[in-house]
């Protein structure tokens, strides 16, 4: 008897010990709390506005009575709850000059809507989002979570934006601002020395005084004159070259290149096509490429123009008068780390994953 | 002698599946802790290209309009993208609501009736890219669900002159319908989260795998193009690609729901033909990829890796054996004995690497509840072995076996998750 029960408590524990570890598995697979599928989002699509966009939609859905469009055409003051608990205020445009709440006080504790053209003092902090219906100016060392402008914004010097900034007309943040997140302007932006952004969008992205820049000028001098690149034939009009490449000023290559080395393209060359190396390259002054350039480290001397996406998988240089992009074909210019000098003029999207920089040097 | 021969083979087959395990191990490190490779993800803007897409579809009444739906509402500019959906020798009413959507918009959908010719995607793909001039042509199966941006996704890295080819990841929707669903969706986490990007980071060799992704149409012309006699023409493509030197670009944040299977015997033949394309692939490519002088040795050894995936079933089966055979000839000696601890081993540790994938893919993917379900992976991994096991053993004794191939095609439910 004493056999037959140590034999079942044996038995027993040995079962135990197998199906416990079982037992979650066997409750989730009754319960099904996590037979769903992964969530994508398919609404996002990376657009640099989706912020915004929410932001916008979130004011629109909380402004019932009177909705936001009427307190703003009728310049009514209000302050109040959204149903989500954010505190808020709508802020009427009697003065051109929005007032701290004490002058010791810089943080405001309450999402702002302006409903006229403003100008904010110098040092405040919204904590919460900014939603601007004209003009907004706001001044030096300016801190805010979020910004949505539905005229012109202007962010003078050494303003900080933590989250993301939109403007439906034109943004221009001045020298030593910190733009992180995302920074987007419908019609064109323009940025100082020192500036410090992620991800900026534009139809014209102005690094400073680009238009008072020299313009690229490559018919000066020589003509390029077609070179015949030792390459294999990988299809069509693309070659591969097993080996660095190094073009002497004034070349002028038709077709796409894949280099597995490095690439050099000298002075006022012209590259009808694409090119990519695999390591690094630099891109000589006045130089022209009419399609996309890739590569892993890369440098772009003045007065250089790129009509095609400029991606660099580590860092990216880019000197004064290059024009990325054109207004027929704007583009994309990305790399981990960017550093563009003031006077350079971009069409598109320029995103520094993890920093970017107008002038200086590269800190990582 | 026989006796040394023996300990010989058991040592091959330890090594080789070890260097498998530990390279299951090191993608999922690399996934977890190394630095991640999306150079192509952050093209937004720029002056996008002609595309076309192409939906080989046979017999996809159930499927296919949901589809084209989809695919009529992504946010890739209307005039330069063609759909071009083909009607290959469907018997159900697959043709008919091509054309009822063509008709509906005219200058979008341009179908493609394909009433004879030989059967299979392959060759509805090559017949299908003979009527089409664009550069980037994207594939998709009919039970594909994109999202409004993954069209522009997927172009983007054609913008970089080397890439041949771009693979998206693919994400089950219809998860919640069984506990197969359940653990394929796993499966599928695991592949592409973690295998797929470990070898997109590690610079290797990414696999197409023939729908959700994109080709250059003058790359595989140059390749000699759509290879109608292999079951997995995404693995044969992918891999003359590679050897012509083109790169294959996996992009992990592109993502588009599928329909997985639903029932074990259309996941069996699923994985079989999978199996079998892919053996194929092993015999025609492995060598060429070894003396290929202009990929890296990583890459190399990746490659054959990746191709002889379907043939580790059948090497661990003659592992068993072989150590079985070692013990009973060789039992008194030491070599016997560690002949069945190393492969007992290998079983306990080394085969379940695989499952190291998937917990750091749900982990990625911040669905830690689904890790759950992970023990009862053991059977999906026993059936797909059992299924793996029975194609390869008939292809190594019958390899002149070269009669034309059968495509089974998946059965397609519609059903969205339960």
């Amino acid at each position: 008897m004493n056999e037959l029960l140590a034999s079942t408590f044996l038995f027993g524990i040995a079962i135990l010990c197998f199906g416990l570890p079982l037992v979650p598995t066997i409750v989730e697979l009754g319960k099904r709390g996590a037979a769903r599928p992964l969530s994508v989002d398919r609404t996002n699509e990376g657009e640099i506005r989706h912020f915004a966009n929410t932001f916008k939609t979130l004011l629109e859905s909380n402004f019932r009575n009177p909705t936001l469009r009427e307190c703003i055409d009728h310049g009514i003051d209000l302050k109040g709850t959204f149903d989500d608990g954010t505190p808020y205020r709508v802020i009427r445009s009697t003065t051109s000059m929005f007032a701290a709440p004490t002058p010791d006080y810089r943080s405001i504790p309450e999402l702002i809507i302006f409903s006229g053209s403003i100008a904010v003092p110098a040092g405040l902090e919204f904590v919460h989002g900014v939603y601007s219906a004209e003009d907004i100016d706001c001044g030096k060392k300016t801190l805010v979570r979020s910004l949505y402008g539905a005229g012109n914004v202007r962010l003078r010097e050494g303003a900080v934006v933590l989250r993301w900034i939109h403007v439906d007309n034109e943004l221009v943040a001045g020298a030593g601002c910190q733009l992180y997140g995302r920074a987007s302007a419908e019609a064109s932006m323009r940025i100082g020395p020192g500036v410090e952004f992620e991800r900026l969008y534009a139809p014209r992205i102005v690094f400073e005084n680009a238009e008072t820049a020299a313009p690229a000028n490559v018919s000066a001098g020589t003509p390029p004159r077609l070179v015949n690149v030792n390459g294999t034939r990988m299809a069509g009009h693309c070659y591969a070259i097993y080996g660095d490449l190094d073009l002497p000023p004034n070349s002028l290559i038709q077709g796409d290149f894949v280099v597995k080395g490095a690439v050099t393209i000298g002075r006022n060359s012209r590259v009808e096509g694409s090119i990519k190396s695999q390591k690094r390259m630099w891109i000589q002054r006045g130089t022209t490429i009419k399609g996309s350039v890739i590569s892993s480290e890369l440098e772009i001397e003045s007065d250089c123009r790129i009509r095609g996406p400029v991606v660099a998988s580590s860092e990216m240089i880019i000197h004064s008068g290059c024009r990325l992009g054109d207004e027929m074909h704007p583009t994309s210019v990305t790399a981990p780390y960017i550093i563009v000098d003031p006077g350079v003029l971009a069409f598109g999207s320029v995103w520094a994953r993890e920093r970017g920089r107008v002038g200086g040097l590269i800190a990582r | 002698m026989i006796a040394l021969v023996i300990r010989c083979g058991v040592s091959v087959v330890l090594v080789v599946a070890t260097l498998y395990a530990l390279r299951h191990y090191w993608f999922t490190l690399n996934r977890l802790f190394g630095s991640q490779l999306h150079p192509y993800v952050d093209i937004d803007t720029a002056d996008w290209p002609n595309v076309t897409v192409l939906i080989p579809a046979h017999n996809e009444e159930v499927v296919i309009a949901q589809l084209l739906n989809a695919l009529l509402k992504v946010n890739y500019p209307v005039d330069r993208l063609l759909i071009l959906p083909i009607n290959d020798r469907s018997e159900d009413r697959t043709g008919e609501i091509i054309n009822d959507f063509a008709r509906r918009f005219p200058n979008r959908i341009r179908p493609f009736h394909r009433q004879s010719g030989e059967g299979g995607k392959a060759a509805a793909l090559r017949d299908a890219m003979e009527l089409i001039d664009d550069e980037i042509v994207l594939v998709f199966d009919a039970d594909y669900i994109p999202g409004r941006g993954l069209i522009k996704q997927l172009v983007a890295p054609f913008f970089d002159p080397g890439v041949g080819a771009v693979m998206g990841r693919v994400v089950p929707w219809n998860v919640g319908r069984n506990c197969l669903t359940r653990l394929l969706d796993l499966e599928r986490a695991g592949g592409y989260q973690v295998d797929q990007q470990a070898r997109m980071n590690m610079r290797l060799v990414p696999q197409f795998g023939g729908t959700a992704g994109g080709l250059r149409k003058s790359a595989v012309a140059a390749v000699g193009g759509w290879n109608t006699s292999t079951l997995t023409e995404d693995t044969d493509v992918t891999f003359r690609l590679v050897l012509a030197g083109w790169e294959v670009v996996y992009q992990n944040r592109s993502e588009c729901y599928e329909e997985v299977p639903e029932n074990w015997y259309s996941r069996i033949r699923q994985i079989q033909r999978w199996a079998t394309g892919h053996n194929q692939a092993l015999a025609r490519y492995s060598f060429p990829l070894m003396k290929h002088k202009n990929s890296s040795f990583a890459q190399r050894i990746d490659g054959l890796f990746l191709l002889a995936v379907y043939a580790m079933p059948v090497l661990i089966l003659a592992g068993w054996l072989l150590a079985l055979l070692s013990f009973y000839i060789d039992g008194e000696s030491l070599s016997g004995i560690l002949s069945m601890l190393g492969i007992s081993a290998y079983t306990s540790v080394g085969n379940f690497a695989p499952f190291f994938e998937i917990a750091a893919a749900m982990h990625l993917d911040r669905t830690r509840r689904k890790i759950l379900l992970m023990p009862l992976n053991i059977f999906g991994f026993l059936v797909s072995l059992m299924a793996v096991t029975q194609v390869t053993v008939s292809q190594i004794l019958f390899p002149f076996w070269r009669g034309s191939f059968i495509w089974h095609k998946t059965e397609r439910s519609g059903n969205r998750a339960a």
